[in-house]
């Protein structure tokens, strides 16, 4: 498993970044989301999670990046601990990107706006630096053209990818991607995949639930597998596709291919 | 019929017992406050315009030259070019004998002022207890919702009466019934207000509360710039509602003698005797009117905000 020697020694990747230790999400109605889940990711690396529904992986991304209060464990994220000071819980947050599957664009403002918004409350820019900021952004997504639009104009694709550019105009240390593709139309999905590719090729440090197990192979270092709130086994995408070793990970993915 | 009467009596539908030797200087009061809040207008344009890009549609800058440099420009040569040399008193003077006089406002023009004083400050105080009944904290939360649920449970004859007797009770002197009534009116309509900004809120999907504080808005600022704007608007239809209800409320001001529009015809119907039916049917259509200019602007600016919704996906 990776941890601080392995990730420097690996030449794919850098430090370790992400650190999460012994999770444990208990909601209030009683079910448990998260049981001792631990979790190491180095920078650069492309972490991709799966298992089955109901088994914590939005659960996993949301208490990386604060929406959800863990009831045990720690997260560090590149030398930041998760605590309750406030401080630290808007650094991360700021610092962690998050693409959802419902896209959450904000639909009373264009897509400039979307984008402008935390770059200029956040992070105090100008609006100048920040529309040039999420002008480029808008330009590697393919949406330069649509700047004006609101999101109400445009379609499923077209609003992940205004979302991703949203998450990515913080400069995030992280990209946490959270079944991004589930809501979309088939023909669509290869453009927002194309540009999570994209993303990590330029070395990207991502955290990926999906279902998408082409993607997987193509642009994932490792692969996850978890199950009522646990690990179930993880390793490196080739090894984990081809010769998994657990049995509930040889039906589960036969389940979906 | 006796449609005269209406006719010769014309002038106290509309102001009621002011005196109309004053009447310049009333017009001129409204003069001084629509200059003052353009100023103010302006002013906040300024800063927002320095600060923060969530304003999405902005007036182009000819709009802008006009209205906030235009419309003060044009106000104050009006003040200095016509009323000056038209008056041979000072005109801070003269403003302040329509202050003077106020007390003796009536009608519809009354009327107005309460409801739209009313409406302002019911809209103010409503999203403040509203925004604390959202609150998780039990200091906001509590006195909120008993704040809510008590003013909803009067009846608002009852809250009138109860302010007009309780004010001299705390400031050892009477308050003049204007503000009772106004102070009535704002704590009735908030708590409603409340009600319907809590609805609106809640109705958002948490998403929208996420992403704003995923890319690590603060509470404030989430608040501020992804809820409230769109929540407020899905409101309007029911804030209307209430500020048409409060519109027509304000004829209750006249049980305790606040002369308005329903009292000052009362006095009209006295007086004359001949002409109840005329008397009444006038001020009925007089509320009908100021009522559907209401709905319609309400209508008119809920288009105007719809207009991102274009295509529901
Ligand atoms: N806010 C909540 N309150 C109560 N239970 C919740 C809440 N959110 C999630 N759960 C429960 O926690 C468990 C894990 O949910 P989670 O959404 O993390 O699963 P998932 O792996 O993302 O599933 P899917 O693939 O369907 O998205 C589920 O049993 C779910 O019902
Ligand atoms: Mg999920």
């Amino acid at each position: 498993m990776p941890d601080k020697d392995s990730c420097a020694t690996n030449p794919r990747t850098g430090d370790v970044i992400v650190e999460a230790q012994g999770l444990t999400k208990v909601f209030a109605n009683g079910v448990k989301a998260l049981d001792d889940f631990s979790l190491t990711v180095c920078q650069g690396e492309v972490v991709v999670v799966i298992g089955p529904s109901g088994s914590g992986k939005s659960t996993f991304l949301r208490c990386l990046n604060g929406l959800e209060e863990i009831d045990a464990g720690r997260i560090v994220i590149d030398g930041v601990e998760l605590n309750h000071s406030k401080k630290n819980r808007r650094a991360i947050r700021t610092e962690v990107g998050m693409v959802f599957q419902s896209f959450n664009l904000f639909p009373h403002m264009t897509v400039l706006g979307n984008i402008n918004l935390a770059q200029e409350l956040v992070r105090g820019k100008t609006r100048g630096d920040a529309t040039d900021t999420t002008m480029a952004l808008l330009d590697k997504v393919g949406m330069a053209e649509r700047a004006d639009s609101y999101p109400a104009q445009l379609s499923g694709g077209q609003q992940q990818r205004v979302a991703i550019a949203r998450a990515l105009a913080m400069h995030p240390k992280v990209m946490l991607f959270d079944e991004a593709t589930s809501a979309l139309d088939p023909e669509v999905i290869g453009e927002v995949l194309g540009v999570m590719a994209d993303l990590a090729r330029e070395g990207m440090t991502m955290i990926v639930v999906t279902h998408e197990m082409g993607f997987a192979r193509e642009a994932g270092d490792r692969v996850v597998f978890m199950e009522h709130g646990a690990m179930v086994e993880q390793g490196p995408v080739e090894p984990f596709f081809d010769a998994p070793a657990h049995e509930r990970t040889q039906t589960f993915l036969q389940q979906i291919v | 019929m006796h449609w005269d009467v209406i006719y010769r009596n014309i002038d106290y539908f509309l102001i009621g017992p002011f005196p109309k030797a004053k009447l310049p200087a009333l017009a001129l009061l409204v003069i001084v406050a629509v200059m003052l809040f353009l100023a103010l207008r302006w002013l906040k344009e300024v800063i927002h315009d320095t600060h923060l890009s969530v304003v999405e549609t902005k007036p182009t800058p000819m709009q802008r030259i006009v209205l906030y440099l235009g419309t003060p420009l044009l106000l104050t040569g009006l003040w200095f070019l016509v009323l000056e040399p038209m008056y041979p008193e000072p005109l801070f003077d003269t403003c302040w004998d329509a202050i003077d006089n106020f007390d003796r406002l009536g009608g519809i023009t009354m009327s107005i002022i309460l409801a739209a004083l009313g409406i302002f400050g019911a809209f103010w105080v409503g999203l403040v207890v509203g925004l604390m009944r959202q609150s998780k904290r039990r200091i906001f939360k509590y006195p909120s919702m008993a704040y809510i649920e008590v003013i909803r449970g009067v009846p608002l004859i009852m809250l009138i009466f109860w302010f007009f007797f309780l004010a001299p009770m705390l400031l050892g002197q009477a308050m003049p019934k204007f503000w009772t009534t106004l102070v009535a009116f704002i704590i009735f309509t908030s708590a409603y207000i409340a009600e319907i900004v809590r609805a609106g809120i809640q109705s958002l999907p948490s998403g929208q509360t996420e992403a704003a504080r995923g890319t690590g808005l603060s509470g404030i600022q989430s608040m501020m710039f992804v809820i409230l704007p769109q929540a407020l608007r899905n409101m309007i239809p029911s804030f209307v509602n209430q500020f048409v209800s409060l519109t027509k409320d304000t004829s209750l001001a006249s049980i305790i003698g606040v002369n308005e529009l329903f009292l000052s015809a009362n006095q009209v119907n006295q007086r004359e005797l001949t002409a109840p039916m005329e008397v009444f049917t006038t001020i009925a259509v007089m509320y009908f009117v100021i009522c559907y200019v209401l709905t319609a602007t309400s209508r008119r600016l809920e288009r105007q905000m719809a207009r991102y919704q274009a295509r529901d996906r």
